[in-house]
């Protein structure tokens, strides 16, 4: 009988220097739980529609031929993030795993990065949010002063046993993959380097390690690279 | 290159907050500037505050539990955070040990910690001080609640009889081996239970009937999608994308292994916009499309021959009657059946097969024949035709043509060939078993429709199709040694299982598989009089018979714990004997009658009886409440061991409490029945019944139960409050099976125990272990149906329900058309069949605007309308990019613009048989049929005790989709037939707005508002 600490069981136990997303969209049923893992894991601000992820539910054509895209979107923890270019403080920086993080303490709010991000990725956590968020999750916050917030692949919030961050290991469709792009067997390399995974503005150039698969054929389905 | 400059800080994770953390306060003041919003606030010393939180010193550990939401029952973990006595849930992840939920938890499983730390919690007992229908309580300790209800009990002088027990998902998908001993040691026959009606037999009764199981969702069955080619997911919403997690996971598989699905739904549900055939079609057609369907694979031979002739009761002979098919048997001098006849293509004679085994290959005499399917020329001594069951479907069929069912659906003739074609190829298919959908009289039919397709296409119990699961199975195999024990002692004659009670009754009823387990509680138990010392059966069996005495036909002729007969017999119209059936009280435990049932009728049932509820977060039901007594959440239960549910996987499971009860006034519910049923005077008959249902040895369950139950008893009666941790009855049932447990695994008890708090799931038998073993059904076993085969006829529906109600086309045998019968039939009044007017008894009528077809779907990130009360689950709803999507009523948008009607406008929706109303904001959508709108299920909030759910006034009004339910009901499964109705739509006038968005009364303090402090502390003073 084991006595193997059962979060192991989702995988992503090992360390990794550049860590990779991979959203399928075909297998995106819009159920939002990724969302509610976030939130509960990362103690993100609710209250003020203000999330770390998200599902964007689009209605495309006209009936009978309506189509219904779920689209989940976060940060794309780009290889050249414009957020980090334009940070004063240096409080944006780029850790081990190649993950995208704000220092906290640094950050002086002036949200110069949530401007700059092109993808909407960042928001302001602020002091009444901070308050607000040990009713809601405990002592521990894992917030503790005012600061731009942001997705961090869940870097020092997951569970003890592994790296794989709450949305991937909730996401009931299968849709969110996560893994090492330096191990070239993984299922991100693979979707990465045979292009499968496109990222979603090739032109602005930031590099994404969120990319996604799409094309559900029967052409029923938008574009490859392309979302309005 | 950008990338040479970055920095890299090289920490190990969990470190770094804790290193710049005391950099910072060596720096010491650090500001911010205001936000987007504006405000800037600089509190020197709430900073201080801050930086004086220790984040070093906390600890975390996990303790497994199974979710308390829905009845998915995925497999979960519980993160658990301590520093010194403080202890707090503070995430929910699914256990990926699980092969249920493969670690998988839906928005609602996540966001569990958050109904146990709600401020809306009910923190003590509550005793009404105010009109019904309105929030006014007084706190009361527990002595004074329950001596009151006894008080109100004598005063009322209220019989076993006149109870109304009601539950919900939870108690059914969790508590039946608790609720139903308690039921029957109480001498309580009368159990509203809200998933009975729409779910368990409102859809699934003909997928139960034809495979065996009871509870296909959270138990029975698996629909195991991922490795099917092809997966339709039909009439149904929740199941597996609205979202149902069992389910949906494995659906996500079959997506990225290539699937090809195909979603029949008048709107693009969230399965719809994965599919690559969308099917739109006509609410009530589904029937049409299933016959068609099964009319297109006998026709051209797209049936899987061998099962069918070896597998089903296809081969059967019978004869046809008046429009009923018969069996032709052999019988004994009793009556019973002794054996089913079928035609033997190598004899070329008729021949007797056994009725009850796995496969029709062989005589009573065990010669080897090859049953015919099909038959011509034959007849009975006296003159009758004798055909197969197969030769009549394919008679009953025959009308289908791709044709007429395009007419009747309204989807084009293309698409109906493209569907029934993806499936006649397929092998295996996967017809998703379904929940909240489509509903009216033709369900049962259409349902066993869809249930002999899969039998057609042989797709039972092979991967990739319909599986059985451990749990299942196990039951199935235990029931057919007793059968076949009975059998070799003498006991018994060779005969179909519902006609050997004697053999059903030997197992323990909660052993027996879904199906016979049904049959046994419903017709020998709950509408049994012969069982219950009152002699009164339920009010169900009671109304039954007042209307069947009056030439009518029943409400439920077989169904388990529907609320038919209760709204009745609260208007004298329900006798049994010659005298009134009266239910003056009502007790609930975590189900929300007055939004989850018939909204108007059960609020005029709560308001004339007595009623005590058992529940966790304050309902709209609970206006309606004399007495609520709080539940713990499941994170703060610790359960008995029980099954590992609806997985190929057998084993073993249990709830471990996770973190302290947060309100000691907060009593679990297992433990409150045992309690209630010693101040009742029943416990010894209880705890011997619970025993009795499980197999359990009584006299050890009865005294651990007096054991662990002791220092519980002692503190709430010298404290009132209640110990924090631990649950007598958890403890007393956890002390009996894990040694049964560790004796048939060979292990110590401390070993089960252990694996159970580490890994959460112990596994004894996988699905290769199965095929490895010969168990599939009925491959290598009998299923647990009464002949032992799959029934393509249903000897339940022939030997039951026909022999005591005559005949229906709603409980037709074999398959029957039903028509839609819009605004009439049974939707009208119960037990009355009212011929529907032109146009409605035509099945390809369309409505024309303002009148509509009327669908309600669930949304995912929402299981019941309670739980919208969860703030991160009402926020994600409430999320200003889909708002309108999920809390707003769906209209076509082409027809909404023809009406005059915006986005956003509040329109109101009218019952064109009750004229009863709803109103909420409409959402114009090209995602829906021109002629339907759409219903989501969450809303209707009225009561303001819900400080988060109460906010979705502003999107849809204060009655539920409920409330425009049928008040009638269909006659088999007493299910409110929802798409037996059609709507008319208009704008809501500035008064009507007022009405429904108005909120119920409240002249006592909320429970947000009580000065009870939560506890997070780990102190076990007076505690276990």
């Amino acid at each position: 009988m084991s006595q193997q600490n059962a979060y192991q069981g989702f995988k992503n136990t090992e360390e990794c220097k550049h860590w990779g997303m991979v959203i399928k969209v075909d297998q995106c049923m819009g159920c939002d739980a990724c969302v509610a893992a976030c939130t509960l894991e990362n103690q993100t601000p609710f209250w003020n529609e203000l999330w770390r992820t998200h599902v964007e539910d689009y209605e495309l054509g006209d009936y009978p031929n309506s189509q219904r895209v779920f689209l989940p979107r976060l940060c794309m923890q780009c290889e050249n993030p414009p957020c980090y270019y334009v940070c004063p403080t240096g409080a944006t920086q780029i850790v081990d795993g190649g993950i995208v993080v704000v220092d906290e303490y640094k950050c002086i709010g002036c949200q110069y990065c949530v401007e700059a991000c092109p993808f909407g990725a960042r928001y302001m956590y602020t002091f009444d949010d901070i308050q607000k968020s040990k009713e809601y999750y405990g002592e521990n916050t894992i917030h503790v002063v005012p600061h731009v917030d942001k997705c961090t692949f869940c870097y020092t919030t997951a569970p003890d046993g592994t790296n794989t961050p709450a949305c991937v290991r909730t996401c009931v469709g299968g849709a969110r993959v996560f893994g090492c792009l330096d191990d070239p067997n993984s299922e991100v390399s693979i979707l990465f380097n045979t292009g499968q995974a496109v990222e979603i503005n090739p032109e602005l150039g930031v590099g994404s390690k969120v990319r996604y698969v799409f094309g559900k054929q029967q052409g029923r389905y938008v574009e490859k690279g392309g979302v309005e | 290159m950008a990338s040479d400059s970055k920095e890299k800080i090289d920490v190990a994770r969990r470190d770094f907050i804790k290193i710049t953390g005391s950099a910072v306060v060596a720096a010491g003041i650090v500001y911010a500037i205001g936000a987007a919003e504006g405000k800037f606030s600089f509190n020197l010393l709430s900073l201080q505050t801050d930086y004086e939180q220790p984040l070093p010193g906390y600890s975390y550990t996990y303790s497994p539990t199974m979710c308390g939401i829905c009845s998915s029952v995925c497999d979960a973990l519980v993160y658990i955070e301590q520093k010194g006595s403080y202890v707090r849930a503070v995430e929910i992840d699914g256990n990926p040990n699980s092969s249920l939920n493969f670690g998988k938890l839906c928005a609602r499983g996540r966001s569990g910690t958050m109904i146990t730390y709600n401020k809306d919690r009910i923190k003590k007992p509550l005793i009404r001080t105010g009109p019904k229908g309105t929030w006014s309580f007084k706190e009361a300790t527990w002595d004074e609640a329950i001596s009151y209800i006894k008080q109100k009990m004598q005063e009322l002088n209220v019989q076993p009889w006149e109870i109304a027990m009601g539950g919900g998902a939870i108690p059914c998908a969790n508590y039946r081996p608790e609720l139903i001993p308690f039921m029957m040691a109480s001498q309580i026959p009368n159990m509203a239970g809200s998933p009975m009606q729409p779910c368990l037999f409102g859809e699934q009764l003909g997928i139960n009937l034809t495979v065996g199981s009871f509870d296909a969702h959270g138990l029975d069955l698996v629909d195991d999608f991922e490795y099917s080619p092809v997966i339709v997911i039909w009439g149904s919403n929740g199941n597996p994308a609205g979202v149902f997690v069992n389910k949906g996971a494995r659906f996500g598989k079959g997506l990225e292994n290539g699937a090809y699905v195909i979603v029949i739904d008048p709107r693009v549900s969230e399965a719809a916009s994965k599919a690559d055939l969308w099917i739109p079609a006509k609410p009530g057609s589904d029937l049409a499309l299933a016959m068609g369907m099964i009319n297109y694979l006998i026709q051209n031979s797209y049936y899987d021959d061998n099962f069918v002739r070896y597998y089903t009761d296809s081969p059967f002979l019978g004869y046809e009657e008046n429009g009923v098919i018969h069996p032709y048997v052999s019988s004994y001098d009793d009556g019973t059946v002794k054996a089913f006849k079928v035609y033997d293509e190598i004899t070329g004679k008729i021949v007797d097969v056994p009725p009850f085994t796995n496969t029709n290959a062989y005589t009573v005499n065990g010669r080897r024949i090859i049953p015919a399917l099909h038959v011509s020329g034959l007849q009975t001594p006296d003159g009758k035709t004798l055909k197969t069951f197969f030769d009549f479907l394919s008679d009953r069929v025959s009308g289908f043509s791709i044709d007429y069912v395009s007419s009747v659906s309204g989807v084009e003739k293309s698409l109906i060939e493209q569907f029934y074609k993806k499936v006649a190829l397929a092998s295996p298919v996967e017809i998703g078993t379904g929940l909240r959908g489509a509903q009216g009289s033709y369900t049962t039919q259409w349902r066993r429709a869809t249930a002999i397709i899969m039998a057609l296409k042989g797709s039972i119990d092979v991967r990739g199709g319909w599986l059985y699961s451990g749990a299942w199975r196990e039951s199935a195999y235990q029931l057919y040694q007793a059968y076949n024990s009975a059998v070799n002692s003498g006991q018994i004659k060779p005969g179909i299982l519902i006609q050997r009670p004697e053999v059903l009754m030997s197992v323990p009823v909660m052993n027996l598989p879904g199906q016979m387990m049904e049959y046994v509680a419903t017709a020998l138990v709950f509408n049994n009089p012969n069982f219950w010392k009152h002699g009164h059966p339920s009010v169900v069996a009671a109304y039954n018979s007042t209307l069947t005495s009056q030439g009518l036909k029943p409400a439920a002729a077989y169904s388990l714990f529907p609320d038919t007969g209760i709204y009745e017999a609260i208007n004298n119209k329900v006798q049994w004997n010659n005298q009134p059936y009266n239910i003056k009280m009502v007790m609930t435990c975590c189900v929300n009658p007055a939004k989850d049932m018939q909204e108007s009728e059960w609020k005029e049932i709560l308001s004339n009886t007595f009623v005590v509820m058992i529940d966790v977060l304050p309902t709209d039901t609970t206006l309606y409440a004399d007495v609520i007594l709080p539940d713990a959440t499941y994170i703060e239960r610790d359960e008995p061991i029980t099954d590992r549910g609806a997985t190929p996987d057998s084993g073993y499971r249990k709830r471990w409490q996770a973190v302290p009860r947060v309100y000691p006034y907060a009593i679990p519910e297992l433990d409150t029945f045992v309690l209630l049923s010693y101040e009742l005077g029943f416990f010894e008959e209880y705890i011997t019944t619970m025993a009795n249902v499980l197999g359990l040895p009584a006299d050890k369950l009865i005294s651990a139960m007096e054991n662990e139950m002791k220092p519980f008893l002692n503190q709430l009666n010298s404290t009132g409050t209640y110990p924090v941790w631990g649950e007598f009855t958890g403890k007393a049932f956890n002390d009996v099976q894990s040694a049964l447990i560790a004796s048939k695994l060979n292990v110590q008890p401390e070993d089960v125990m252990n694996q159970l708090k580490t890994q959460g799931v112990i596994t004894v038998n996988t699905w290769e272990d199965y095929v490895a073993n010969k168990m599939r059904v009925p491959w290598d076993i009998p299923a647990g149906l009464p002949t032992g085969r799959i029934e393509v006829y249903s000897t339940i529906l022939y030997y039951y329900v026909v022999k005591n109600y005559g005949y229906d086309r709603t409980w037709d045998p074999l398959l029957q058309y039903v028509p839609p019968d819009w605004n009439g039939g049974y939707a009208v009044t119960p037990g009355t069949y009212q011929a529907p007017q032109a146009p409605y008894n035509d099945p390809k009528f369309v409505p024309a605007p303002p009148e509509f077809f009327h669908v309600e779907y669930k949304v995912p990130q929402i299981a019941y309308i309670y739980t919208a009360d969860i703030p991160v689950l009402y926020a994600l709803t409430s999320n200003s990019y889909h708002k309108n999507i999920l809390q707003y009523i769906w209209m076509n948008k082409e027809v909404g613009q023809s009406m005059g009607i915006n986005e956003g406008d509040w329109i109101v929706v009218t019952n064109k048989i009750t004229g009863a109303k709803i109103a909420a904001k409409v959402h114009l959508t090209e995602m829906i049929r021109p002629d339907t709108i759409g219903v989501p299920m969450p809303w209707g909030q009225s009561n303001p005790a819900q400080s988060y759910s109460i906010n979705s006034l502003e999107s849809f009004g204060n009655k539920a989709v409920t409330e425009i339910w049928t008040r009638s009901y269909d006659p088999l499964t007493g299910h409110r037939m929802i798409q037996q109705f059609t709507v008319t739509v208009r704008k809501a006038t500035a008064s009507e707005i007022s009405e429904f968005t108005a909120t119920a009364e409240a002249s006592t303090e909320l429970p947000s508002q009580e000065d009870v402090t939560p506890n997070y502390s780990n102190s076990t003073e007076g505690g276990v």
